[in-house]
């Protein structure tokens, strides 16, 4: 039960804090999320849940993601709260942060120590799930691509709404090719048997959707672009999630049909076969190491997470230039935690920008020196990447460009842990000598709370409501609570606001988005948790 | 159904994205569109059951209500293809060919011929509005396509969808016909605050126009970034925009006047680049 624990009480100390001020805040998320470390340790992880009567297996990996979306929808709330409360306010955010990023950890870590499930979940029935899950992303996808443009250009930017129309434009088409390449194996009876130019044919298909729709090089930019517009936190959630989302189903369509298919067919060792599995690895390597320099040499702090997550579309394609069965188990592993520890490098990334007012990289020179806690969580957030000997994520992350076997592998491991060298860089600027920008001040802590723009405090008066945050000045009111939020949701649709209520409601659809994906995540999870509690 | 019927319902899928094609309107290629997806279980030889049929009708013209709601106001006039609609549409009839041709290489065993055809078809039909086109609703009209073309030749592979295949499909074409409104109507907005438009105006000769190159601006200026977007999503500030001297810190709570940044209710600044100060 490690993981639920968690997550209950992340979430809960997470809640707390956000309506609680000044000290208590503090000492209730504190005491809270500290507790979560040695209960993710202590008990040992869960193994079934009973739903509608029924028992399901998870063997942990069902608990883990739904921790991993419990702590995305934290991390993007307290991004929310960075950039709607004043800047000494965005410490006192990081630690939460901070703690809802270890408490992840903590309780990945443990979920996390079984055996990777290998060709156990194979065996496992289901054909029709991955595309139902191709079409459900592929959905949120499409429905998030207006979302892209902020409110500030709604109407005005002609730039940001054929950048919106262009995602829209991806996503389907990387659902049609991922639908189309999931049925190409199979028949009206279940998986066929395919020559090894049909299973190449499908293997190509559906990693090529994979990467479209992740944006790997060569469809780098239009994902990048649809990245960096718009808000970062919703940014976070569309473009991590959304897409870890899609790769699981498509990870769990190679594990349901891909393998048996070719285990039966004979097709494993095909030329044809290993060509189009060269040519995946060709481009993963390529999207791993460009993505991670481009990265590491971006100035601007969003770029910065557009073209990590760009890198992270070549580790995901991993799991389709492997032969190894062992390699699509990895990737379903690794795919939610690092979507996790994604979110939380736009949170940090939002609180740096809320701190100094700036998305430079180059004028952030001294921010480690001026803020030590933002520190702290720039290093958990690399800890929640990349882990340490002996992490689970350490592990899902040197074993998946490994599974590609021979010095192809050692290549790959090389170029995924370039994904350091943006840590690295940020790191670097931080320890200089303080810029102009970054100035004297230092950011201490502990400040003023402000989560979720409930009040923030002028300098030494009384706590000063603020605008409901969402609503442009002067900009005609879509968003509303409980009945009038709905109602003000289809009134939009009649009217033509709902790109307004899409873009001025960011953070709910954010975190509407995040536990959709979750869901999704578990579902997916689901139908191979029953061959994992079959093997265990 | 006889499978006579179901290449009845391929002919006539086909020739309702032929005529899709060919709308010089915006509304009769929203209806066309809205035809097609009607059409398209009438492909395949076993209609799906009643409940997710009724569902992915009720999606299909939910879909194609929203794109009309969409171009409701605007002028009813679309640019044309890139070829002229004519040998686009030729191009579907050869797909439909092309997808009983398909059909018979991939061997029996599988789903319906019909469904090939239709699907090989519809996708034909969505390649010109989803690479080629130049106007919002058509890529849109043209990702629409792609979602169901995408669910007939998997039905021509693995058999009639399951029914919660069917929803789910139903549900994507939906949505993406959301998103698309939202589109159209932000670049309608962005026309009609004298901006310029994500598209250019068919009905405008010159810049902008029609006959303009597809990104330049209204003064006839060459695009210097044309694969890239505004400054601020590009990044290239330093080279784009002139540096200008960092603002000094301000006390917690004061908001600078002008800046969107230091508004609480402007969500889509949250990191304050450099350029929006």
């Amino acid at each position: 039960m490690s993981a639920a624990i968690v997550v209950a009480i992340a979430l809960v100390a997470g809640l707390v804090a956000a309506m609680l001020r000044g000290t208590a805040a503090r000492i209730v998320a504190g005491v809270a999320l500290a507790a979560c470390v040695p209960i993710a340790l202590l008990v040992p992880p869960l193994t079934t849940v009973v739903a509608g009567g029924a028992t399901f297996a998870l063997g942990g990996h069902g608990a883990s993601i739904t921790a991993d979306a419990a702590a995305s929808l934290l991390l993007v709330l307290v991004a929310a709260s960075a950039v709607r409360a004043d800047a000494p306010a965005v410490p006192a955010s990081l630690v939460l942060a901070l703690a809802a990023v270890t408490a992840a950890l903590a309780a990945l870590n443990g979920a996390l120590m079984e055996p990777p499930p290998a060709t156990a979940v194979v065996q496992s029935a289901g054909t029709a799930g991955p595309p139902i899950g191709v079409a459900i992303v592929v959905a949120a996808a499409v429905l998030l691509a207006p979302a892209v443009v902020p409110a500030a250009d709604a109407g005005t930017e002609s730039a940001a709404v054929r950048t919106a129309s262009r995602v829209l434009r991806t996503a389907a088409v990387a659902g049609g090719i991922a639908i189309v390449g999931m049925a190409w194996l199979l028949g009206p009876a279940g998986p066929v048997a395919a020559d090894p130019g049909a299973v190449a044919a499908a293997l190509l298909l559906v990693a090529g959707s994979v990467a479209l729709f992740l944006g790997a090089i060569p469809f780098h930019a239009i994902t990048a672009r649809g990245t960096v517009a718009g808000p970062t936190a919703l940014a976070a959630a569309r473009a991590a999630w959304l897409p870890a989302a899609f790769a699981m189903a498509a990870v769990a369509w190679e594990q349901r049909v891909l393998a048996p298919v070719m285990a039966y067919g004979g097709s494993t060792g095909a030329p044809l076969v290993a060509d189009a599995r060269d040519l995946v690895a060709v481009v993963a390597f390529l999207t791993l190491a460009g993505g991670a320099v481009v990265a590491a040499l971006h100035d601007d702090l969003r770029h910065v997470l557009a073209y990590a997550l760009v890198s992270d579309a070549g580790l995901a394609l991993l799991a389709f230039a492997s032969s190894d069965p062992s390699a699509g188990s990895t990737a379903s592993y690794w795919l939610p935690v690092n979507a996790v520890a994604r979110t939380g490098l736009a949170t940090w990334m939002v609180a740096a920008g809320a701190a100094w007012g700036t998305s430079r990289v180059d004028e952030l020179d001294g921010w480690a020196r001026r803020a030590p806690l933002l520190a702290a969580g720039l290093l958990a957030v690399a800890l929640a990447t990349f882990g340490l000997p002996g992490w689970g994520i350490f592990e899902l992350r040197t074993s998946l460009p490994q599974a590609v076997g021979g010095p192809a592998g050692t290549l790959m491991l090389g170029a995924a842990w370039l994904g350091l060298l943006p840590f690295l860089r940020l790191a670097w600027v931080g320890l200089r000598a303080p810029s102009e920008v970054v100035g004297e001040r230092t950011i201490a802590w502990p400040a003023g709370l402000g989560l979720a723009g409930a009040a923030r405090r002028r300098p030494g008066g009384a706590p000063e409501p603020v605008t409901r945050a969402g609503q442009p000045a002067g900009a005609e009111p879509v968003r509303g609570r409980g009945a009038r939020g709905v109602r003000a949701g289809v009134e939009a649709l009649g009217t033509g606001r709902g790109a307004q209520l899409l873009a001025t409601n960011w953070p709910t659809i954010t975190v509407v988005v995040a536990l959709i994906a979750g869901l999704l995540a578990v579902a997916v999870s689901v139908g191979s948790g029953g061959a994992l509690g079959s093997m265990d | 159904m006889e499978p006579a019927l179901a290449a009845a319902g391929a002919l006539t899928t086909a020739a309702a994205a032929a005529a899709l094609l060919q709308a010089r309107s915006v509304r009769m290629a929203v209806l066309g569109m809205g035809a097609v997806l009607v059409l398209s279980p009438l492909a395949l030889p076993s209609l799906p059951p009643v409940l997710p049929l009724a569902f992915w009708m009720v999606t299909a013209l939910l879909a194609a209500f929203l794109l009309l709601l969409a171009v409701r106001g605007t002028p009813d006039l679309l640019p044309p293809l890139p070829l002229g609609g004519w040998p686009e549409g030729a191009f579907v009839a050869l797909g439909l060919v092309l997808g009983w041709a398909v059909a018979i290489v991939v061997g029996p065993g599988r789903g319906p011929s019909s469904a090939m055809a239709a699907g090989v078809a519809v996708a034909i039909a969505a390649v010109p509005l989803i690479a080629f086109s130049r106007d919002a609703l058509r890529t849109a009209i043209g990702a629409v396509l792609v979602l169901d073309s995408a669910g007939l030749v998997a039905a021509a592979l693995a058999g009639t969808p399951s029914q919660l295949e069917i929803v789910a499909l139903g549900l994507a074409v939906a949505a993406a016909a959301e998103g698309s409104r939202e589109i159209i109507v932000m670049d309608t907005r962005a026309r009609a605050s004298g901006g310029p438009a994500a598209w250019p105006d068919p009905r405008t000769p010159g810049p902008g126009g029609s006959d303009a190159p597809r990104d330049a601006d209204p003064e006839g200026r060459a695009d210097p970034h044309p694969d890239e977007d505004s400054p601020r999503e590009t990044g290239r500030t330093r080279d784009a925009v002139p540096r200008r001297k960092p603002r000094p810190r301000q006390e917690p709570g004061a908001r600078r006047d002008g800046d969107p940044r230091q508004d609480p209710a402007d969500p889509g600044s949250d990191l304050a680049p450099a350029e929006q100060r």
